[in-house]
């Protein structure tokens, strides 16, 4: 499989189609950072297909290739939030019917509490969590891609379960 | 939830739960598709913007100098050359270059580069150069290579896009944008004129042998402000020397015959356009149809082994389509301009796999129609007839994307801006033949096609796998036979693989190297 790095490289000199292998290889991470922000299934497919483009627009600018994961992360993220700020409800008439809330797809509802507790990570530990399990990266794949000795990556994860459990504890006493 | 492994196992279901079909990656790629090619500066933002105060600074650092030094206008020399050579009824450029001037710096060879232009409004335009000549009339354009003894003939480009290339592309290189002031000096008289000179200063892109500071041009101007030569002068020792002269004729009687296509006896003169045209005449089409305001046609359909089909199709604009958007021509570089049409074709592996994997083999662009040769190969290998969808009629995945034009942005931009795709199924009346031709011989056959296009300058063999290097579409001119049909089999038989991950020569495929030794042997040594 073609390095993060070669995919970049690829899409900057113009083949689309190696920019659909990086959303492929980044897509579950980035639809579980808007869904996060937004807690909805599709708004959160929405920003992030947005995300993807904007990042596509503006990969002259990813400096470090390798980095393209972390780096489409925070892109997903800012577009989340300005997305959950722009969403603002409608008033809703007294003579009307409200509509059913949430429209979150039934297998992600379960996962809502790990979601939620993920988020509260620091950033770093985020990324390679949501990375690692989610997405399936190796630990040797991430650490590539962050930059960062595979031995650190082993560091924050440990430290990231851990810290999970202890919101998750938390949460559910 | 209060062990590790229960964590981690509750990440991981999540991964695993995740819908396999939920995939927002068409949606992207849709998405790109109405993008440009993404951008290959790869410079920090820090030092692009640094770059981008630097040449601001330079900009009004020059703009002061030459408000202060000059006696010109405000507007470059080179922006007066151009308006004054758009606005003669005729003219008539003369270059010649000297080849080193180190020879003759001290009495030897003079040997020299002449490249000479002429224009008459509403006749013609010519443009010799020391090996190639283009011609262009009312008739219609020739390019002709004397060493090959070929002239191509189109309808297009237009003889007011030819006068802008050499204007834009060539005239444009030898002057300096920077630096002019007043060289009393060098005032002379010229075709009985008293004219003044000026001193241009700067680095000269295509002197880029010899520092800054030892290149400079005398421009000399005419009563009525025309340039009517220009002096390209380099300094290799110690003392200045002319490494080039462009003069520059106005309203001159010009000899008709140079407009004219009159070429030596042996040259076999091309007609570009008939061959292609008939080939993709819309009446002998297998299969038309009118959908947006665009004709999608069908040439020609084949089965071929192992289930899979062979198309030739094309796209243009229809007529009221191109009376509003009418094509528009894009100059490239010297005999190459790219006329524009209103879309292209994109079989794209990644909007259409759902029953099989489209793949192109080859496609042209000419006079704005955009013709593919495109196999599909079925997902399911086993199946007999993985295509078909009864009554002897078989699925085609019909595609459109943007071409970048006006058309496009008018007619399928979305509110957001988003540009779409037009893509739609057709069921094709397809019989089964006796026997089903070879992948080798349906490449041979494309391979054949594109050799019989003489004089299309947009025909392109694909020679690479798209998602692996950048290296895909070649010249057609630089790709042999047996190299295309083996670039073929290496693409059809890497996306049958299934998915481009599994094929055990990745790595190898994924060098842009391999792609350049197959397509050009003697150049990777």
């Amino acid at each position: 499989m073609p390095s993060t790095k070669d995919l970049v490289a690829s899409a900057k000199a113009g083949e689309k189609s190696a920019f659909g292998q990086l959303v492929r290889l980044y897509e579950r991470a980035a639809l579980i950072v808007a869904y996060a922000v937004l807690r909805d299934y599709h708004a959160a497919q929405d920003v992030s297909q947005d995300a993807f483009l904007s990042a596509y627009a503006n990969l002259h600018q990813l400096r470090d290739a390798s980095a393209f994961g972390p780096w489409v992360l925070q892109i997903v993220r800012r577009k989340a939030l300005l997305a959950k700020t722009a969403i603002r409800p409608e008033p809703i008439a007294t003579d009307v019917a409200v509509p059913v809330v949430g429209r979150s797809k039934d297998w992600i509802q379960q996962y809502e509490d790990v979601i939620e507790q993920l988020m509260r990570l620091p950033e770093h530990e985020r990324i390679v969590m949501v990375l690692r399990y989610v997405d399936r990266h190796s630990v040797q794949e991430i650490a590539d891609t962050i930059g960062k000795p595979t031995e650190t990556i082993r560091k924050q994860l440990f430290r990231a379960v851990q810290r999970l459990r202890n919101f998750l504890t938390g949460v559910l006493s | 939830m209060n062990s590790r492994v229960h964590v981690e196992d509750v990440l991981q279901r999540l991964g695993h739960d995740w819908p396999e079909n939920d995939s927002i990656v068409e949606g992207v790629l849709r998405g790109l598709d109405a993008m440009p090619v993404c951008p290959a500066d790869n410079l920090p933002r820090g030092r692009s913007i640094r770059r981008v105060l630097m040449a601001a600074a330079s900009v009004a650092l020059c703009a002061a100098l030459w408000y202060v030094s000059s006696s010109l206008s405000s507007r470059s020399v080179y922006a007066q050359t151009r308006d004054a050579i758009r606005r003669a009824r005729s003219f008539e450029v003369t270059s010649r270059f000297f080849i080193d001037p180190r020879f003759f710096a001290d009495g030897g060879s003079r040997d020299q580069l002449r490249l000479t232009m002429a224009f008459e409004r509403g006749v013609g335009f010519r443009e010799e150069r020391p090996h190639e000549v283009f011609i262009g009339n009312q008739d219609g354009s020739w390019h002709y290579v004397k060493d090959a003894k070929q002239a191509v003939k189109t309808r297009g480009p237009s003889v007011s896009r030819m006068v802008d290339r050499f204007l834009d592309h060539d005239l444009a290189k030898v002057f300096p944008d920077t630096g002019c002031e007043r060289y009393a000096d060098q005032d002379q008289v010229i075709n009985g004129q008293s004219c003044e000179a000026f001193l241009l200063t700067n680095a000269q892109r295509n002197f880029g042998d010899f520092d800054a500071d030892r290149q400079r041009s005398i421009v000399l101007k005419d009563d009525q402000s025309r340039i009517v030569q220009m002096n390209v002068e380099v300094r290799p020792m110690d003392q200045w020397i002319t490494r080039g002269v462009i003069e520059v004729k106005y309203d001159a009687p010009l000899d008709p015959t140079l407009f004219q296509s009159n070429f030596p006896d042996d040259v076999r003169v091309v007609d570009a356009d008939s061959a292609f045209e008939q080939f993709v005449d819309l009446d002998h089409a297998i299969y038309r149809e009118e959908r947006s305001g665009l004709w999608y046609a069908i040439h020609h359909a084949e089965r071929f082994e192992n289930g899979c089909l062979f198309f030739i199709t094309s796209v243009r604009g229809t007529e009221a389509t191109l009376k509003e958007y009418p094509l528009t021509e894009r100059p490239l570089q010297p005999g190459k301009v790219f006329i524009d049409g209103p879309a292209s074709q994109y079989p794209s592996p990644y909007s259409r796999g759902v029953r099989g994997q489209s793949i192109e083999l080859a496609k042209v662009d000419h006079r704005g129609i955009n013709v593919c040769w495109w196999v599909l190969i079925p997902s399911d290998q086993t199946a007999q007839v993985p295509f078909d969808v009864g009554n002897g009629r078989v699925w085609v995945p019909a595609s459109i994307t943007p071409s970048f034009s006006q058309y496009w942005k008018d007619k399928f931009t979305d509110k957001k801006g988003i540009t779409h795709p037009l893509t739609w199924d057709i069921e094709l009346p397809l019989p089964m033949p006796a026997t089903f031709p070879s992948l080798e011989s349906i490449s041979k056959k494309v391979y054949a096609d594109l050799t019989t296009f003489e004089g299309v300058t947009f025909k392109f063999p694909n020679m690479g796998n798209r998602g692996m290097t950048s290296v895909r579409w070649y010249d057609m001119n630089e790709v042999t036979l047996d190299q295309y049909v083996k670039a073929v089999a290496d693409d059809v038989r890497w996306w049958k693989n299934g998915s481009p991950m599994d094929d055990p020569r990745r790595k190898e495929l994924s060098d842009p190297r391999y792609w350049e030794r197959l397509a050009n042997p003697a150049r990777s040594k």
